[in-house]
């Protein structure tokens, strides 16, 4: 082999060693903080919500990938396909159905068109404060160029309501979310 | 200087190790970034920065060919790996598929480069090489998709 090479495999080993001791320090911060910032969005998701803990998913969803529960509702954590990648969100569910917050909380979409939904208060604002099936032309105007991006949004919401609300699923009641 | 002198390998490590570590401090400031993946465009991106940084400093350095490829490999999948980004299955998925993205998009960069180097513009030609190589690697990826 080369001394080029041996340089460049020395370089590949010194970086690898500078990030694991970086992630070993950075890591223990990160998760405090992601924890604390989960707490505070989860009060802004579902006001006077109390405290939250993550539960089991009984049969849910294919969406639905973590739930939080507390004595007046959940967040529901949903996944669904985007255009690019998988859309995972936060979604704040009352007991009663009423979905209080949603929040994108990682997504991949192309920049300029699905992307936009991480800011588009418009679209947003017309999936919280309700309660029942959301329908992507009818009672939701979807973002214009994203309809991928629009319809595994509106899909996952639907999911988080019903599994608060306790619709049954076997029945094919979630199964809207895949004709939006 | 010239011949295979594996530079290219080594800013790649550099910027893709910079990239990573700040990735890492910014989770660690503030935990609901969204970050972007690395995905083809993003690995053709970093490959043809770091063979046109090659290009400035030695102008004569060739294709680093299959070795290039195996030490983009390594790059490509123990970064992630050491970063907390990707699990080790995941990172050597991210490996192959670098080492892949950084032997082609070196074979056309060198190639076209060799063929339109007018002397007195060619830095701007070769640069003008990267940014179309750029956009047919987001094309590419958009056909996958």
């Amino acid at each position: 082999m080369n001394q080029d090479r041996m340089r460049a495999l020395l370089s590949i080993g010194i970086a690898a060693l500078v990030l694991l001791g970086m992630t070993g320090i950075l890591r223990p911060i990160q998760l405090r903080r992601e924890n604390r910032e989960m707490e505070k969005q989860f009060q802004l998701l579902l006001p006077e919500g109390g405290s939250f803990e993550e539960e089991e998913i009984r049969d849910g969803d294919e969406y639905i990938s973590r739930v939080f529960r507390s004595e007046n509702g959940c967040i529901i954590e949903t996944c669904a396909d985007g255009y690019a990648a998988p859309i995972t969100m936060w979604v704040g569910v009352r007991k009663d159905g009423n979905v209080t917050g949603v929040q994108l909380r990682d997504m991949h979409e192309t920049f300029g068109l699905g992307f936009r939904a991480v800011r588009d208060a418009e679209f947003l604002a017309q999936l919280v404060n309700h309660r029942g099936e959301l329908k992507l032309g009818e009672n939701v105007d979807g973002i214009s160029g994203a309809t991928v991006t629009s319809k595994a949004i509106v899909r996952s919401v639907n999911a988080a309501a019903a599994y608060v609300s306790g619709v049954d699923v076997d029945s094919g009641a979630t199964q809207w979310g895949n004709e939006t | 200087m010239n011949g295979k002198t594996n530079l290219a390998n080594r800013i790649l490590v550099i910027l893709l190790g910079a990239l990573l570590l700040s990735g890492s401090i910014l989770r660690a400031i503030y935990p609901a970034a969204i970050l972007p993946r690395l995905d083809i465009p993003a690995m053709a991106l970093l490959s043809l920065i770091s063979l046109l940084a090659e290009y400035f400093i030695d102008p004569d350095a060739a294709c680093s060919g299959f070795g290039g490829a195996v030490l983009t490999f390594f790059s490509f999948a123990l970064l992630p790996w050491a970063s907390g980004m990707a699990r080790f299955v995941d990172a050597l998925q991210y490996g192959w598929i670098g080492g892949i993205v950084f032997a082609v998009t070196g074979f056309l960069f060198v190639s076209l480069k060799e063929r339109i180097s007018i002397l007195r513009y060619r830095r701007l030609a070769a640069s003008m090489n990267a940014v179309l190589l750029f956009l047919a690697a987001q094309g590419f990826s958009g056909i996958l998709i």
